[in-house]
């Protein structure tokens, strides 16, 4: 018995002693192993699909906050929502708080993507032999595309508290600074341009596959449109910039973006989307949301007629933390949301116009946008500049309803973000231009957040 | 096989027969142990308390012991060969056997740790939900903490302050030697609450931990281990502290049967003051364009409306016990059932067990101990909610007078025109359902063979082994038809989510006594291996959109699903010594665990966890006093990464139908290690008065180095939070235990128990930049994790700075010359900034924890009690913040206008500390009356087969004092987290409960 005994222990030393008791991830791939191996076409596909996903992601997660807030900081819609309050008590009569989803949301987001950016960047230069010099450069223009408009996005709500750039390190090593707003536009500006060098020269087409509302813009040349269309856009705002506004260079230089990008007097639904699926795994659309509703200002200043009137259905008159509500916005679960449209590059296109003094010029694609998107007569000319943006703002309003933050953008950078543009619905309300920077991010940079600018 | 040939050592031997008998009444007792001092002889008293045994020839000394009988010593002069014995009741529960490792113990009079131990009787005064429960109030330095009023347990107990930041915080668990489970797995709530905004699980999902399967009537007793000083033999498990688990086994006899029924009812025990609205116009203020059209001068009472069920809660107890020289045996079988106060909510237990021992002739004892178990849970909805379906989210917006109860001719359910889908909980109480069945098997078995049985020593090897197996279904059905479930634009949710867990141990260990005829000492060597795995697989699946009336899957348009999986291996080797020197006055210890972890960064590494005890009882004492021991222990123990902690994932998406993969949020850490709690404790024993009063004291500190924290990352990096290893934390702090007994006179016996302890902790270092975690935004109050400060630190707002440019041009701030407080704002020139005010607001530790127990017998009655008192602590009160931002005025839908007011000032200061409370509490957790019937009765009611019959009234948490705004003070949000357990987000409210009972043996 006793022999018994001790084989029985040695074995089960031994046994213990062999078997190693290492087990890996059994849950998700790993990202050290991921970045240890040669990138391959299959493994760019992936990693390109999980960019565009986070991309759509950044829009929000039930509800989609990057739009929402932006909406309700311009005050076209209300979130009231009995179980959070804070959409209406920190956005339109408070403080956003920035250690809180509320002020400090759509931030992280971005730079997830722009680490999703980079880690197909930096695995690019040792592809496997798979691909072409061609197929890389294609690659690397759609992805600096894609990164340049994740920092755009990120500016779009911390505006001039300036946002972190060149954010490429390691994690562990210094934080990169944060940059003021005209330098991170300028950045921008020339990241995009680079990315454009990249598409030119990046052959017939990309070496994997976009999503379905990248069609028509799925090759390196019709993708370069699209670059060109973002260009526009940051070079406009880069001429309305307050600090260092580029001013009649930059107005010249959107027009000349937007006239190479897909602009055209045709199709104003021309563009790219984010398409949404009941899929299992895939996404709906965020904007399904009964708590979301709109300001009674949209459907009251809706022109009669207006085909763009269909976005607002209207619902029974009600009343909730003391804001009135009557209607909301139309939209379903697989409705796609522009992510950047004909449109938007026409009325964009007209804004550079009033900035050049080209009201006539402006007027024409304001009308284009009419007729073709809304159904409604010309209008008649412009008094000035003012009358000639404050109704390009308004057929932005309804051509760009609940797709971005261009309205929060434009009335911002307009200076109309205030209580003369608007009715304060009560006493103790704001109009907040910018959410701050998140605690996490301040902590972590010692409470410094003054931005650099050189 | 081995010889006896050692007997022959002890040529000259004796026979010595005796009797063992209870001091008053003379009655027999059974399965007492007889010792002969010196040596590893012995026997153990029959039914009728005889006993014989083999001595030396010459002065002999035997030591007699039972468990509910102080000890007796008796020497016998040489050619004494009978011997009657008689022992006095041991009404404080004195001597015990303390467990000092996996197979060790040793009297709680040499013990060198201070070991709770809890017997079965202490645990089973009052009916509770779960074991847990039992335990609150009866173990100094045990923080126990119900998370929430709702039926079936969750609850977290908590040794010696906080251990650890961001790896586990449960205890480990030892039933009969089998590491059990304590998982708290989600059942996917939050896909119908979103309260964390996700279709999946989360900790928000107001779950149970699993031990909450044990049935409280099956325990013997258990032993309480609060750090590593004691349970370093448990290695990287044990730095939560390690509660052990013994069942109740069969005593030689005649079968003894129990059977205990019990009847009883939980009602609400607390409410928020809700307002009443006196006017049409106080509506229409409060809620513009609808008050007054619809204001009814009625207030109607939605918390007990809601809250408001009496169903009837049962629960049937039943064991058979016995066995004769060979064998013994215990059967028991539980049904239960605890009723919610909300209707449609319980909780369901069955369960059996089965322990039987066998002895196969001299040298083998077998031992198997199984359990099998039932629950059904069923808890309703509660906790954070963003899906307007928490009863407490709609009774916020909703003013008192507007009915949301079904109409009683149609049955139908009002559309609630306060919230924007018309949510109604009435209607969701009535077809929402989330049923959580757990399904369990807990098997363990031993065999113990005796290799070497001499007078002066044994060598046994014991082989053990066990399996904790358990699936856990929910399925969580939200029809289409519910008023809230049209939100989202998919209709009807269904939720099934299933896991299963399986841990087995296996271990094989030595265990040698020797007793050296010299008597200087006698040893105890222990050497062992344990080998542990653990594997869990969850598999989640919901659908949305789903046709009503279906509860399938694929009835679902929309479907999402995910599976988790984890696998935990751990092999270890320990060896202990101990030592009992100077007629077992001096006792020391010193042990190892060594381990490794598939957890751990190196799955390959071992890690040591070393431990030494000594005690020593002094020789000379004070007048009166029957025993001082003090004593002293060291050791250290781990606590092991969770799984995945050292990995740093991809996120694998579809879109499109292609699948993507984009680097995770979460960091993880390559390199990561168990952390190690390193503890020192020292105390003082004392017995006075002839065992009527025994005072405990022990002051210790505990150091957990190497701490794993989840560290905030700047987002900027595309990252937010990263797993870090190192700083430290130390708990200092002190318990003590008081047990008297002021009357014992005749049938006249009143016992009293006095638990104290007090820790704190603070954090010595860190390797990363101070952070807050946890919690909803510092409105609120975040969990500070910062160099000095105690980790469960409350960092929160404390007013703020607002700048203006004066007329002059100049920077004034508000509360300057010019520019008061009360002055209008224009008066202080345009607005320039805003700037907060940080500051630590309040710990959630308690400052110190009290219970007071109390037991009365007067002939057949007695009379039970537990106090439990809190002092200190703080708890975030957001059900407040509820009631307050539901509408136009002021007043909010509070009744309390003077609380009202008292918040709002701190809000129009902007102080988190208008949210932040005082969670101070005094409750009557337990009380009970028990009536033994005479057996005259007895006899005459039942047949005279009965031995005893109790009836008993018993009452738990029958009533609370505290200065709490909110419903109960005892609450978390988060379910069972190390430091961020203070939130109290529209909870299940508490109740208290009545039983009665009636207990017979047989």
């Amino acid at each position: 018995m006793k022999k018994y005994i001790a084989v029985l222990l040695a074995g089960a030393l031994l046994a213990g002693c062999k078997d190693s008791t290492g087990v890996p991830d059994l849950n998700n791939p790993s990202l050290d192993e991921t970045l240890s191996k040669p990138l391959s076409l299959g493994g760019l596909q992936n990693l390109l699909t999980g960019y565009n996903d986070a991309q759509r992601a950044a829009l929000g997660i039930a509800p989609a906050n990057y739009i929402v807030f932006a909406e309700v900081m311009a005050r076209d819609a209300y979130r009231i929502d009995a179980s959070e309050s804070r959409y209406v008590n920190e956005f339109l009569n408070g403080t956003p708080d920035p250690s809180a989803f509320s002020g400090g949301g759509n931030f992280t987001t971005f730079f997830r993507n722009v680490r999703a950016a980079n880690t197909i960047l930096a695995a690019l230069p040792g592809a496997t032999a798979e691909f072409s010099a061609q197929q890389k450069s294609a690659t690397s223009g759609l992805v600096k595309t894609l990164k340049a408009i994740d920092y755009y996005r990120a500016l779009e709500y911390r505006d001039t508290l300036g946002i972190p750039y060149a954010v490429e390190g390691e994690l562990g090593t210094a934080l990169a600074p944060i940059v003021c707003k005209t330098k991170v536009l300028a950045n921008i500006s020339a990241l995009l341009d680079s990315a454009n060098t990249d598409l030119l020269a990046g052959g017939a087409s990309f070496p994997a596959s976009l999503p379905r509302g990248f069609t028509g813009f799925n090759t390196p040349a019709t993708f370069a449109k699209f670059n060109r269309g973002w260009k526009g856009k940051v070079e406009l705002y880069r001429a309305l910039d307050h600090a260092a506004p580029t001013g009649a260079a930059g107005f010249t230089s959107a027009l000349a973006a937007l006239n190479a990008s897909f602009i055209n007097l045709t199709d104003p639904a021309t563009g790219v989307y984010f398409t949404f699926s009941t899929a299992p795994g895939d996404t709906p659309n965020q904007l399904v949301d009964n708590n979301l509703h709109l300001n009674p200002q949209v459907s009251d200043s809706l022109q009669a007629g207006d085909r763009r009137g269909s976005k607002i259905i209207p619902i029974t008159q009600a009343s909730l933390q003391g804001l009135t509500y009557r209607s909301n916005f139309s939209v379903n679960q697989t409705q796609s949301i522009a992510y950047l449209k004909n449109e938007e590059l026409v009325l964009l296109r007209a804004q550079a116009k009033v900035g050049l003094g080209d009201l006539a010029g402006a007027l024409a694609d304001v009308n284009f946008v009419r007729s073709a998107s809304g159904g409604l007569a010309p209008l008649g000319p412009f008094a000035n500049a003012a009358d000639a943006i404050s109704k390009i703002l308004t057929e932005k309003r309804y051509s760009l309803l609940f797709e971005s933050a261009h309205r929060l953008v434009d009335l911002r950078a307009y200076g109309l973000l205030n209580a003369t543009y608007f009715k304060k619905e009560r006493t103790g309300d704001i109009f907040l231009k910018a959410l701050p920077i998140p605690q996490n991010e301040a902590d972590q940079r010692g409470g410094n957040l003054t931005p650099v600018c050189n | 096989m081995l010889g006896l040939a050692s007997t022959s050592a002890l040529a000259q031997t004796r026979r010595i027969a005796g009797r063992v008998t209870e001091q008053a009444g003379g009655a027999p007792i059974a399965s007492a142990s007889i010792n002969v001092v010196g040596t590893t002889l012995g026997a153990v008293t029959t039914a009728d308390g005889m006993f014989s045994v083999t001595v030396p020839d010459g002065t002999t000394t035997l030591r007699v012991r039972r468990i509910g009988y102080q000890p007796k010593t008796i020497t016998l002069n040489p050619g004494m060969n009978d011997v009657a014995v008689q022992l006095t009741k041991d009404v404080l529960e004195l001597d015990k056997q303390v467990i000092t490792g996996t197979v060790t113990s040793i009297s709680s009079q040499n013990s060198s740790n201070a070991v709770a131990v809890v017997s079965g009787e202490q645990l089973n005064r009052a009916p509770t939900p779960t074991l847990e429960n039992a335990l609150q109030g009866k173990i100094a330095g045990a923080i126990v903490t119900t998370n929430s009023g709702a039926p079936g347990g969750g609850a977290q107990v908590q040794l010696r302050g906080v251990t650890s930041i961001g790896s586990s915080s449960s205890p480990l668990y030892v039933v009969d030697g089998v590491i059990v489970s304590n998982s708290a797995i989600s059942s996917g709530l939050t896909t119908i609450t979103q309260a964390s905004r996700v279709i999946g699980t989360s900790n928000q999902d107001q779950q149970v931990n699993r031990i909450a399967d044990i049935n409280p009537a099956d325990i013997e007793d258990i032993s309480v281990l609060k750090g590593a000083s004691a349970g370093a033999i448990y290695g990287s498990a044990a730095s939560n502290g390690v509660i052990i688990i013994t069942t109740k086994r069969g005593r030689n006899g005649k079968p003894a049967l129990n059977i205990t029924q019990r009847l009883g009812q939980s009602r609400l025990a607390n409410k928020l003051d809700i307002r009443c609205f006196a006017s049409a116009a106080e509506a229409e203020e409060a809620f513009p364009g609808l008050g007054a059209s619809l204001f009814k001068p009625v207030c109607n009472d939605f918390q007990q409306q809601f809250y408001g069920e009496k169903d009837l809660s049962y629960e049937t107890d039943m064991s058979v016990s016995g066995g004769n020289a060979g064998t013994s045996y215990f059967v028991s079988g539980l049904v239960k059932r605890d009723a919610g106060i909300q209707k449609g909510t319980g909780y369901n237990k069955q369960s059996l067990r089965i322990n039987m021992s066998q002895q196969l002739g001299t040298r083998l004892n077998v031992k198997a101990n199984t359990q099998i178990v039932h629950s059904l849970t069923e808890r309703g909805i509660s906790g954070n909610d963003n899906a307007n379906v928490n009863p407490f989210t709609i009774f916020s917006v909703t003013p008192s007078f507007f009915d949301l109860r079904a109409d009683p001719v149609t049955g139908l359910f009002p559309r609630n025109p306060f919230s924007s889908n018309g949510d109604n909980p009435f209607q969701d109480q009535a077809f929402l359902t989330s049923p959580e069945n757990v399904y369990r098997f807990i098997g363990g078995s031993s065999a113990n063979v005796s290799l070497l049985a001499s007078p002066r020593q044994t060598l046994d090897f014991v082989l053990s082994g066990g399996i904790d197996n358990f699936n856990q279904q929910d399925k969580i059905h939200s029809p289409a038809n519910l008023y809230f479930e049209s939100a989202d634009g998919l209709p009807g949710t269904i939720v099934d989510n299933n896991s299963h867990e399986v841990s087995a141990t296996l271990g094989a260990s030595f265990v040698h006594k020797f007793f050296p005829s010299s008597q200087l000492f006698n040893a105890t060597t222990s050497l062992g291996l344990r080998q542990g795995r653990r594997q869990f697989d969850q598999v989640f699946t919901a659908g949305q959109n789903l046709l009503l009336g279906q509860q399938n899957l694929d009835k679902a348009a929309n479907l999402t699903a995910f599976e988790t999986r984890t696998l935990v291996k751990d092999f270890s080797y320990f060896a202990q010594e101990e030592l009992l020197l100077l007629q077992e006055r001096l006792q020391l210890t010193a042990g190892a665990n060594i381990e490794r972890t598939s957890t751990n960064g190196d799955a390959d590494k071992f890690y040591t966890y070393p431990k030494f005890g000594a005690s020593y009882r002094l020789p000379f004492l004070p007048p009166k006093v029957d025993n001082i021991k003090i004593r002293g222990a060291y050791g250290k123990a781990g606590n092991k990464p969770n799984f995945g902690q050292k990995f740093t994932s991809m996120a694998v998406i579809v879109q499109d139908a292609v699948l993507g993969t984009r680097p995770a949020l979460a960091a993880g850490l390559a390199t990561i290690k168990p952390e190690l709690s390193t503890e020192l404790e020292a105390g003082l024993d004392a017995t006075l008065l002839n065992g009527r009063a025994s005072f405990e004291f022990t002051a210790y500190r505990k150091r957990i180095d190497d701490l794993i924290l989840s560290a905030t990352r700047a987002p900027s990096t595309g990252f937010t939070s990263q797993i870090v290893q190192g700083g430290r934390l130390t708990n200092r702090g002190y318990e003590m235990a008081l047990n008297v007994t002021p009357v014992q006179r005749g049938s006249i016996v009143w016992i009293s128990r006095t638990t104290f302890a007090h820790t704190h902790g603070i954090i010595d270092s860190l390797n990363v930049p101070a952070f807050n975690t946890g919690g909803f935004g510092l409105g609120f109050g975040q969990t500070r994790i910062q160099q000095g400060l105690s980790p469960t630190a409350i960092i929160g707002r404390n007013g703020r700075d607002s700048t203006f440019r004066n007329s002059a041009g100049a920077l004034v701030t508000r509360g300057q010359p010019g520019c008061g407080l009360t002055d209008p704002v224009a008066t202080c020139g345009t607005f320039v900034s805003r700037v907060d005010h940080l500051s630590i607001i309040g710990d959630a530790t308690p400052n110190f924890t009290m219970g007071f127990s109390n037991e009365f017998n007067f002939g057949p009655i007695r009379v039970t009690s537990l106090l439990d008192w809190r002092k200190g602590g703080k708890v975030a009160n957001l059900t407040n913040d509820y009631f307050l931002d539901c509408c136009n005025d002021n007043q909010g839908t509070l009744g309390d206008t003077t609380l009202v007011n008292t918040l709002r000032t701190k809000q129009g200061l902007r102080q988190t500390a208008a949210f932040v409370e005082n969670a101070t509490f005094l409750k009557l957790r337990e009380l009970g009356v028990t009536y033994t019937l005479p057996s005259a009765v007895t006899s005459r009611l039942f047949n005279s087969s009965t031995q005893a019959v109790r009836l008993e009234l018993s009452g738990r948490n029958l009533k609370t004092w505290t200065p709490y705004t909110g419903l109960d003070p005892e609450v978390s949000n988060f379910g069972n987290t190390n430091v961020t357990r203070y939130f109290d987000v529209t909870p299940y409210p508490p109740s208290r409960s009545f039983f009665f009972s009636i207990s017979a043996d047989f």
